[in-house]
This record gives structure tokens, C-alpha cells and sequence, in this order.
């Protein structure tokens, strides 16, 4: 039932072959805009647009100083976006591309990474609207914080990657899986401190900590912002990453000789 | 050395209808009767029954069979994409497949950036990367096409792309499907000729054709396939017969 020697020869080789899936990944990118002179920065716009609509509604709805908002609305658009397209393209991945499986020639863990890469390449696109936006309101990172933005990163696509990854396997076999993924990610986005300040929840901001999404967020969010570093939650989404990378090798192990049949 | 060993080895493939794709179903399923349960069940195909078979090396083996007769299932039980369902596969040597015309080409990218992605996959070094990339290149005779996005390559020059990638570095087992019937007289000489060296170096060749004259030119045993069943085993010339 468990083919743990067949999950870790498919890692292996997802491993040895990543160089390759971040040439295909970026590469990708660099065909699709072709013909496109600001490239990906098309969408970068299209972001800037979003966020920019949604601060003005919002901002005025919370009453909120767009110095407190504006930043912390755009980090917070910025990474909910990568983080959820990676999951949704990584949903559909393995439907759409499983003759590239059947036929040998590329593997179910690749497929997957190559949506993170290149949802992480977009997202350093995207970045700029950030730091424009940090300028102009003056926004100061502390030093700290911007130290632990290298493991922070790191974590934050471990959990990204392994969220994406079971999502991969179980949705060619449940498809009816996918629909219920796309309202959970819905209803993510509005329980989740991203479009509304944290402090909005006065006596009951409590509730917030439950919720992995707001710790996932915080320890890129909170430094940049020159805040003091959440260690509390970094503590979190490490556990999480551990727990989360150990449960995508439970799932590979047990369907990675079935996906072939499925797709 | 490679060898391959099947022992009673078979595959079933579950074809799930549209409503046991679901999880819903798996769900309401606990709370049914057996009966229910079965009326909606999985559709179960057996694509592989009881095959027994040995190859070593230099076995140069052609399958033939109709269509739908288990040569694809077979060749991707050997690849070890399919898991046999019952029975013992055993396997000795690195594989190389050649299975689908586009499939892992970046249809975008050029011939040049899909001969590195390929190269890479195959585990071509780094450090070798272009040289092996040139000496693709020339094998392939696509000369300024390289340049241009593969979506762009006729069937044939795709085949000469990736048969030539594949068979760029040595591996022990070989398995190539249908594919290579699409490429015309002198690439089938030229793949002829290189498969030869391929295959001198050691180890086995598997290959799935219609085409009696593959067959014949290629390989040194013929294998039948009907309804997913071995049903003749000939070894036939040692030196192939020149096309």
C-alpha cells in the first residue's frame, strides 16, 4: 500500500533534475511574454490596479491611515496571491499534463515545483509594487527582520510547496476536490488578515492566532513592515512545514503507482 | 549488465466512471449497502495477463500486436510508469523511454533549449551540456530549425530530436514505442545506424512497432501480444537484415 522506495526515487529525481524545472519554469515566463514588451510586468500592473482599488475602498470602510494600510494591504495581496495560485495551478497540473507522466518522461514532484518556481519568479516581479509603495509611505524594515527574510522565504515555500504537492495527488483521483478547494481559498483570503487590520478584531484578536494563514503571512509580512518579529509564528510555520513535508511523502508514497492510472 | 525479469506479471487499470471520481461518493459510500456500492463501482480493465518473460543482454526485442493488444502497457511497466498489479517485475540497468512524439517538449522553446532540457533529464553533466547538445544537433540534421519554437516541428522532426537526445549518452535498457515509424528513409537508416552503437555498448533494446520492416531491421526477437497476453516468442537473426 505504501511505496516509500518509489516516493523517494521520485524525489530524488525531482531533486537532481530542479535545475532544469527552474530553466523550464523561467524560460516559460519569458516565452509567454514574448512578443509583450513589459513582460510579466503587464500583470504587475494589473496587481498594482487591485491593490490600489481595494485600499481605497477599504481603507476608507476601517477608517484606517493609508500609512498603516496601504503597506500592509500590499505585502499582504502580494503573498496571498502567489501562494494561492501555486495551489490552484498545482490542482490542475497533473490532470493537464499527465501524459508527460504516463509517458516517462517527467515526474509528479517536478510538475508541482515548477508551478512554485514559477509563481515565485512572477511574485519577484510583483515585488516592486511593494517597494514603490514602501517609499513613498516610508516604510522601515527593521534589520532583523530583514535577516530572517532568507529562512523566512524558505519556509514560506516549503509550506506553499507541500500544500500544492498533496493537492497535486488527490485531486486526478477526487475531482470534485478542486471546486471545494477554490471556495476554501475564498474564504481563506476573507478570515484571514489581509484586506483588514488584525487590530480591527479588538478583544477578540485572539482568534486570529488559530489561523495558519495569519502566521504563514506574519513572518514575511511583520518584518517588513518594521515591525518586531514574530517568533511565535515562526516557530509555527516551521512545525508546519516539518509536519506539512512529512504528510506530502505519506501521500506521494501511497499514490504515486496509482497516479499513472488515474490521469 | 541490464536484465529484465517478468514473472506471472499482470495489470489491471481501474477506468473510474465520472461519479467514483468523487469524493463525495467515497463519503456516501460508508453509509451504503454492499449491494449499492458495487452497482456504482470501478470498471476494472485487465491490460497485461500473465506475462513471463526474460531479457538480457543484447536482446534486441520487437513487439508486435494489434492495437489496444498491451505493447504500450508493456512498455511502461518496463519504464516502471505503470506498476505491474500482480506478479514480479525485476530490473537491472538505467532506462531510457521514447514514448510520446512531444512528450517533455517545451512546445515554446526552441530545439536547442528543449536538447538541454531533455539532455538534463537524462542526466547528461552539466559540464558536457553543449557538446552533447552539438552532437545532437548534427545527428538530427535540423540545422536553422533549432532555432525555432518546437511547436513549429513537423512529426518527423521532433522524433529526430528526441530519438537523438535519447540516445545521446549510453543507458542500459532502451524502450522506444511507435514514435519512430514517423521519421522518413534516411533517419530511419541514421537511427538504425546509431541505435546499433547504442545497443553494441551492451544492454537491451525494447521497441513497439507496426511496421514489419522495423521490426526486422531493428531487432534480433519478436514478441506477440493479443488481449494483453504473451502469445508467440521468436528470436530471430542475430545480425539484422540491412533495410
Amino acid at each position: 500500500m505504501f511505496e516509500w522506495k518509489r516516493a523517494s526515487a521520485v524525489i530524488q529525481r525531482a531533486a537532481a533534475t530542479s535545475d532544469v524545472t527552474w530553466m523550464i519554469a523561467s524560460n516559460g515566463i519569458k516565452y509567454r511574454y514574448k512578443r509583450s514588451v513589459l513582460g510579466p510586468f503587464w500583470i504587475t500592473i494589473s496587481q498594482a490596479i487591485y491593490i490600489l482599488a481595494l485600499a481605497v475602498v477599504f481603507g476608507g470602510l476601517f477608517k484606517m491611515r493609508d500609512v498603516d494600510f496601504i503597506p500592509f494591504l500590499t505585502i499582504g495581496i502580494l503573498l496571498w496571491a502567489a501562494a494561492t495560485a501555486c495551489m490552484q495551478e498545482s490542482s490542475t497540473t497533473i490532470l493537464h499534463r499527465g501524459g508527460e507522466l504516463k509517458d516517462g518522461a517527467n515526474n509528479c514532484v517536478s510538475l508541482v515545483l515548477e508551478v512554485v518556481f514559477r509563481n515565485l519568479i512572477v511574485f519577484l516581479h510583483h515585488i516592486v509594487v511593494f517597494v514603490c509603495v514602501a517609499i513613498y509611505y516610508k516604510v522601515h524594515p527593521n534589520v532583523l527582520g530583514l535577516l530572517m527574510l532568507i529562512p523566512a522565504s524558505a519556509i514560506f515555500i516549503i509550506n506553499v510547496f507541500w500544500i500544492s504537492g498533496i493537492l497535486s495527488l488527490l485531486i486526478p483521483r477526487f475531482r470534485d476536490l478542486e471546486p471545494l478547494v477554490f471556495s476554501l481559498i475564498q474564504i481563506g483570503f476573507f478570515v484571514t488578515p489581509i484586506m483588514w487590520h488584525p487590530s480591527l478584531l479588538k478583544e477578540k484578536e485572539y482568534l486570529i492566532h488559530y489561523n495558519p494563514c495569519f502566521h504563514l503571512l506574519a513572518i514575511i509580512r511583520d518584518p517588513l513592515l518594521g515591525e518586531a518579529y514574530p517568533f511565535v509564528s515562526f516557530g509555527i510555520v516551521s512545525i508546519m512545514a516539518i509536519l506539512g513535508m512529512a504528510a506530502y511523502y505519506f501521500v506521494l508514497s501511497r499514490t504515486v503507482t496509482r497516479l499513472p492510472y488515474w490521469v | 549488465m541490464a536484465e529484465i525479469r517478468l514473472d506471472n506479471v499482470g495489470v489491471r487499470i481501474p477506468v473510474f466512471g465520472a461519479n467514483s471520481k468523487m469524493l463525495k461518493s467515497v463519503l456516501v459510500g460508508f453509509f451504503r449497502s454492499r449491494e449499492q456500492r458495487e452497482s456504482t463501482s470501478t470498471v476494472v480493465v485487465d491490460a497485461l495477463t500473465d506475462v513471463n518473460l526474460t531479457f538480457s543482454d543484447g536482446d534486441r526485442v520487437g513487439l508486435i500486436g494489434a492495437n489496444g493488444a498491451g505493447k504500450s502497457t508493456f512498455l511502461r511497466v518496463l519504464a516502471d510508469v505503470y506498476y505491474p498489479t500482480s506478479g514480479i517485475f525485476e530490473k537491472v540497468g538505467d532506462t531510457r523511454c521514447l514514448f510520446g512524439l512531444n512528450s517533455g517538449l517545451e512546445m515554446e522553446g526552441s530545439g536547442w533549449d528543449n536538447i538541454k532540457y531533455q539532455a538534463r533529464r537524462i542526466g547528461v553533466p552539466k559540464s558536457r551540456l553543449d557538446e552533447v547538445a552539438e552532437e545532437v544537433a548534427d545527428f538530427s540534421e535540423l540545422g536553422k530549425a533549432l532555432d525555432l519554437p518546437v511547436r513549429t516541428y513537423s512529426q518527423g522532426m521532433q522524433v529526430r530530436l528526441s530519438f537523438g537526445v535519447m540516445t545521446s549518452i549510453p543507458a542500459d535498457i532502451l524502450l522506444i514505442d511507435e514514435v519512430i515509424g514517423v521519421g522518413d528513409a534516411s533517419f530511419m537508416e541514421k537511427a538504425r545506424q546509431r541505435m546499433l552503437k547504442f545497443t553494441d555498448q551492451a544492454k537491451i533494446l525494447v521497441l513497439a512497432s507496426h511496421s514489419p520492416d522495423i521490426i526486422a531491421s531493428f531487432c534480433n526477437r519478436q514478441i506477440g501480444f493479443e488481449h494483453g497476453r504473451v502469445v508467440s516468442d521468436v528470436r530471430t537473426a542475430d545480425t539484422p537484415s540491412e533495410l
